[in-house]
């Protein structure tokens, strides 16, 4: 890739409904006082920086219901998960899941989402700003982090990329959406593992907690997500001395309705928690919008371990490289798409790809040195 | 007497934390138990350890659940607990002293707290400023100490309508606590003064300015022009935080 970056980055025509910049999270702050942030669904995150070939913390946008409009001023390599958000370049779309080359002067823009709330849109390249205590993670109640102060994108601002622009992603990957990533239901279940203040509720309301369904309320942000349906009764108190509150932890107010505690929430709090969402089920929550219905079963610690374990396995795949299918797109110098998908490596030398777009076909030769 | 339990009590805070308590009371011997033995832990470094959030009365552990076996963890944390020094002889703590403007327009709730504690101003400022506060805790908003030790007389409640936005630096007391609010945020408390102060900079390194554990003394400042002064050299960064090392 010989493209002329002189000043690599990308310009916001329309911020969208709410886009930050986030990475994995500000984990090293929080006896400090310091929320960690970071993407509210690390699955799509991760899958996305996996499938460029980068860290997993790579930094990226978080879109929300609707995503931005964003002019490339310079080319790079892109990939967009999470909520099917219709993205598109130029008004051609574009596939989700796979490494896109956007072409300088391109306009990278988003439809209605088909399912799901945020999207990911994550670069090869990296963002060209300070961190903020280790991490790109923006807070926007704390204006922490980000690109600007601790604020959303919003209109007009350009955020530079580092000057190094000659790194490909891999050619190849084992990313498969079935085994991967969340499967669309009308209902999601997420598993728990009961406490740290189960004791301060009796069997009845443990019992009729497992066994409600409940919806997830408009007043959810990225602190916390408020759900309503059964209220849980505290035995007696329904405060507690104020302590850490851990991801996924569900607190019971004084009112009953449990609130799920999410990447910006405050790093102590003063509510019994009554049970604690596995963490690899925390997407499912990330995709839902209010009036997602959602019902909780309990799982055991050595279980929910087990688990984590797995999905971290299942994650590592997606970069072996076994495999010499190839699933890439390129936007070409017409500003059109072409897709190629599994090519075959003849020896890692050369490969061929034949494809057809728009009843034209396709022919080229890529060697490789 | 030995108010902190005989051994940690831990309690699952999903797949990657565990809640590790050491009382059930707020009490500076179980806040130091707790600042003891968080510290210990952090010194010891264990592969699989992610960060300790210290509280009043324990701690939050996360972990890294790829790194050790939860029966393991547990048991990682009673023996350190029964094992570690838990000597309180000759330990020190670090006293900082915060400068502050009470009243006027910094101190916007005076008033109030004069009205309900039937104390004049200059009561209220003397037995605020007299007591050396335990930071028992940081949380809530980045920076911002959990106090305690505010004498019985200043107990006042909270504002009926609280403040959408408390101005950063403002001190503040509610019933039995006290505190500064380190940016600004929503709060309740009836503010009586205002420090220039900065509890909290992302740019510093750490980025707080007291720790848990630590004692803070507030400095009556004499007017505005006192204010101006210190906020003028801590922009130009040559304020220095006046600090004493003091028994316990």
């Amino acid at each position: 890739m010989k493209s002329k970056n002189k000043n690599p980055s990308i310009s916001i025509i329309d911020p969208g409904i709410f886009s930050t910049i986030q990475d994995l999270g500000r984990y090293k702050y929080q006896k400090f006082g310091v929320p960690t942030s970071g993407a509210l669904d690390q699955s799509a995150f991760t899958i996305g920086n996996l499938i460029l070939g980068n860290d997993t913390n790579n930094p990226g946008i978080e879109t929300t219901m609707i995503g931005p409009k964003i002019k490339f001023n310079s080319s790079e390599w892109i990939c967009v998960t999470g909520a099917k958000s219709n993205p598109k370049i130029n008004e051609s779309e574009i596939k989700m899941w796979t490494p896109v080359y956007v072409k300088r002067n391109s306009v990278l823009s988003f439809g209605q989402n088909t399912w799901g709330v945020r999207s990911y849109i994550l670069f090869k390249n990296t963002f060209n700003f300070q961190k903020t205590m280790d991490s790109y993670s923006t807070n926007t109640n704390l204006n922490i982090g980000g690109h600007n102060n601790g604020l959303q994108l919003l209109e007009k601002d350009i955020i530079s990329f580092l000057e190094k622009n000659d790194k490909l992603p891999p050619f190849t990957n084992n990313f498969d959406i079935k085994k991967h990533y969340i499967k669309e239901q009308d209902s999601y279940t997420l598993r728990i593992i009961l406490g740290p203040h189960d004791d301060f509720f009796d069997s009845n309301n443990i019992k009729k907690f497992l066994e409600s369904e409940y919806e997830i309320s408009t007043q959810s942000n990225r602190i916390g997500f408020r759900l309503s349906g059964d209220s849980i009764k505290h035995k007696s108190k329904s405060n507690i001395i104020s302590e850490g509150g851990a991801l996924g932890s569900i607190q019971i107010p004084g009112d009953g309705q449990p609130i799920i505690l999410l990447q910006d929430r405050g790093t102590t709090g003063g509510y019994p928690k009554i049970a604690t969402i596995s963490s690899i089920d925390i997407p499912k929550l990330a995709q839902s919008n209010p009036g997602q219905k959602i019902r909780f079963k309990k799982i055991e610690i050595e279980d929910a371990i087990s688990i984590y374990r797995a999905n971290n396995q299942i994650l590592k795949n997606i970069n072996d490289l076994e495999t010499k299918d190839i699933n890439i797109q390129i936007d070409n110098n017409n500003n059109k798409i072409k897709t190629y998908e599994n090519i075959k490596i003849d020896h890692q030398k050369s490969f061929e790809v034949n494809s057809e777009y728009k009843k034209k076909k396709y022919s080229l030769k890529i060697k490789l040195s | 007497m030995n108010k902190s339990f005989s051994k940690p009590s831990i309690k699952l805070a999903g797949d990657s934390a565990v809640n590790v308590d050491l009382g059930d009371i707020i009490h500076p011997e179980i806040n130091f138990s707790v600042h003891t033995f968080a510290t210990h832990i952090q010194k010891n470094n264990p592969q699989w350890l992610i960060q300790i959030i210290p509280a009043y009365k324990g701690m939050l552990i996360y972990y890294d659940p790829l790194s050790i076996e939860f029966e393991n963890l547990k048991n990682y944390l009673l023996k350190e607990f029964e094992t570690m020094d838990k000597s309180t002889n000759n330990t020190s703590s670090t006293l900082i002293t915060i400068p502050t403007l009470y009243g006027g327009k910094f101190g916007p709730d005076m008033e109030n707290v004069i009205n309900h504690t039937k104390l004049s101003k200059k009561e209220v400022i003397n037995i605020h400023s007299a007591t050396d506060y335990l930071v028992y805790a940081i949380g809530f908003s980045p920076g911002f100490p959990y106090l305690g030790g505010l004498s019985q007389k200043l107990n006042t409640p909270r504002l009926n309508n609280p403040r959408t936005k408390i101005p950063a630096g403002s001190v503040a007391i509610a019933e039995t606590q006290t505190g500064i609010y380190p940016s600004p945020t929503p709060g309740g408390w009836q503010i009586i003064g205002k420090t220039p102060v900065k509890l909290f900079d992302p740019e510093r390194t750490p980025p707080v300015l007291v720790n848990p554990g630590d004692m803070i003394k507030f400095e009556p400042l004499k007017n505005l022009k006192e204010f101006a002064e210190i906020e003028n050299k801590i922009k130009q960064k040559k304020y220095s935080i006046k600090t004493n090392e003091i028994k316990k």
